[in-house]
């Protein structure tokens, strides 16, 4: 398996009219010996969520951390997708919820904001949703709270690795939620996939799939960036993410926009 | 290789973009005591919102918004079978005649809300009830339907009560939010309340935020919550005057 990961969040076009900076975050880990991670973490960027860019970053950076830790701790993949099957949307979730606030709460204090306020007034001021992977040897883990897509692509097929409830609008749910961890959830696949074939898991916030009319169109989209990288190599991509996420955003629906890519060639 | 692919130019990859949907509906109650004054000043309010209108859609390009009214008095009628887009959105002088048949309009209402015709990647809808007076019909059953239907309970709904006739509790009922029943005493009155809920289709079109489900509908999103506009801060919501009342 060869396995790139990649990604780019660009500035929605409804930020770049008020100058507000992206509040999507992203990270990957694709130096660990039989494992990779993908994750993206969309803030909600609302007036009361001013310090969203700081929230997703935190979502990101727990999810990597959290997962490593106990993929190292499990040392055996056959333990660790155990773990996860029966502890993604539990035990796991609940680590995530709890490991965020806590840095949501380092944060603010090493920032010197107001402390006298309620925590989940807080937590409400970095609001951010969470997706994230892990793609080891025989299996692949995906995690949702709030919304997003994580889809998955070869040559055959287009479909979504975990389906979360869809919230009509602008509604979703939220790590910063009290209790967050309960709207999680979680999926354990086996990769009954020929490594040695081109597959390819996209990670993308809601901006990007509501700049299109239809989950159709969103699907097409998904396989043409496959394809593209099948046929170009991920350069083709890599080199113009920016420009297009861009792109979309502005002729789409103007919210800040992330993908991630995970290529297998 | 890798230089020649650097250099190489490429399209974006995908279907053609879109921006969100927005429809704005406007219900418009054209029964016989809306005869006169009442039924003047909606006409001439709805119609001075529509370039102002026009002008906050241009400023959003992320959002096309779509406008469209259901007059309801001895049955109900849309005026134009489909969505209008803004830009090509004229008023048409309604009429007043007959009786209150609420319970009618919010059956075609609920008709047009459901996926499809309504997508759900639209920004929610706006929906704007105007009346001065009592349902004739049985009104529950419809208004039920409506608000149990995913976007019936994601619009935002916005009632305006013309005068001292009105059966604010089957306002209350429709839009679920005290604050978002607005009464107008007056034709001062009921120009400024409409032209304040002109203005809610470019706070929800906004686009670039999200807000966390709030608890009362994440509590209660398995059984039908009624979420009317909670994810927005509609802010300067008017009050109405002290003046003379209908």
């Amino acid at each position: 398996m060869s396995m790139t990961i990649f990604g780019h969040s660009a500035q929605g076009a409804s930020h770049g009219r008020i100058e507000k900076k992206c509040q999507d975050s992203w990270d990957k880990i694709d130096y660990e010996p039989g494992l990779f991670i993908a994750t993206v973490a969309d803030g909600h960027g609302s007036d009361k969520s001013v310090y969203s860019d700081e929230g997703s970053w935190a979502a990101t950076t727990v999810f990597k951390k959290v997962l490593r830790a106990h993929y190292k701790n499990f040392n055996d993949e056959y333990a660790f997708e155990t773990f996860l099957v029966r502890e993604g949307d539990g035990k796991f979730a609940q680590i995530i919820d709890r490991e965020w606030k806590r840095s949501i709460m380092d944060v603010h204090k090493t920032a010197k904001r107001d402390m006298n306020i309620p925590p989940e007034e807080i937590y409400r001021l970095y609001g951010s949703t969470l997706i994230g992977i892990a793609i080891l040897n025989e299996f692949v883990f995906a995690f949702q709270i709030g919304d997003g897509d994580i889809t998955y692509v070869d040559e055959n097929t287009v479909e979504a690795l975990i389906e979360a409830d869809k919230l009509l609008g602008v509604e979703t749910h939220s790590l910063c939620k009290i209790d967050a961890w309960k709207r999680a959830i979680s999926v354990v696949k086996h990769k009954d996939i020929d490594d040695n074939k081109p597959y390819m898991y996209m990670l993308t916030t809601d901006g990007f799939a509501n700049s299109y009319s239809t989950q159709d169109m969103f699907y097409q989209t998904c396989k043409e960036y496959y394809e593209l990288m099948r046929q170009h190599g991920v350069k083709a991509v890599r080199n113009n993410l920016g420009k297009w996420l861009t792109e979309t955003s502005y002729e789409g629906c103007g919210d800040d926009i992330t993908a991630v890519f995970a290529y297998n060639e | 290789m890798a230089n020649e692919e650097m250099e190489m130019e490429f399209e974006r990859p995908g279907a053609a973009l879109a921006n969100r949907p927005l429809h704005f509906f406007w219900l418009v109650d054209c029964s016989g005591s809306m005869f006169g004054e009442k039924i003047a000043t909606v006409n001439n309010a709805i119609q001075s919102c529509i370039k102002p209108m026009q002008d906050a859609a241009e400023n959003n390009p992320n959002a096309h918004l779509f406008i469209r009214t259901l007059k309801f008095a001895t049955g109900a009628n849309w005026v134009s079978s489909n969505p209008i887009p803004v830009e090509q959105f004229v008023w048409d002088d309604l009429a007043a005649g007959g009786v209150t048949d609420m319970g009618k309009a919010f059956e075609l209402l609920a008709a047009q809300l459901t996926i499809p015709p309504m997508s759900d990647r639209a920004l929610p809808p706006v929906i704007v009830l105007l009346s001065d007076g009592q349902p004739t019909d049985n009104y529950k059953k419809n208004l039920d339907k409506l608000l149990h239907l995913p976007w019936g309970k994601k619009a935002v709904r916005i009632a305006i009560s013309i005068g001292k006739d009105v059966d604010d509790d089957v306002l209350l009922e429709f839009t679920g939010n005290r604050e978002y029943v607005l009464q107008a005493n007056n034709a001062e009155d009921l120009t400024k309340m409409i032209k304040w809920a002109s203005t809610v289709a470019s706070v929800v079109s906004a686009p670039g935020s999200q807000e966390p489900i709030s608890q009362q509908a994440d509590d209660t999103s398995m059984a039908g919550d009624n979420n009317t506009g909670g994810a927005y801060d509609m802010g300067n919501i008017p009050q109405p005057s002290a003046g003379v009342v209908w």
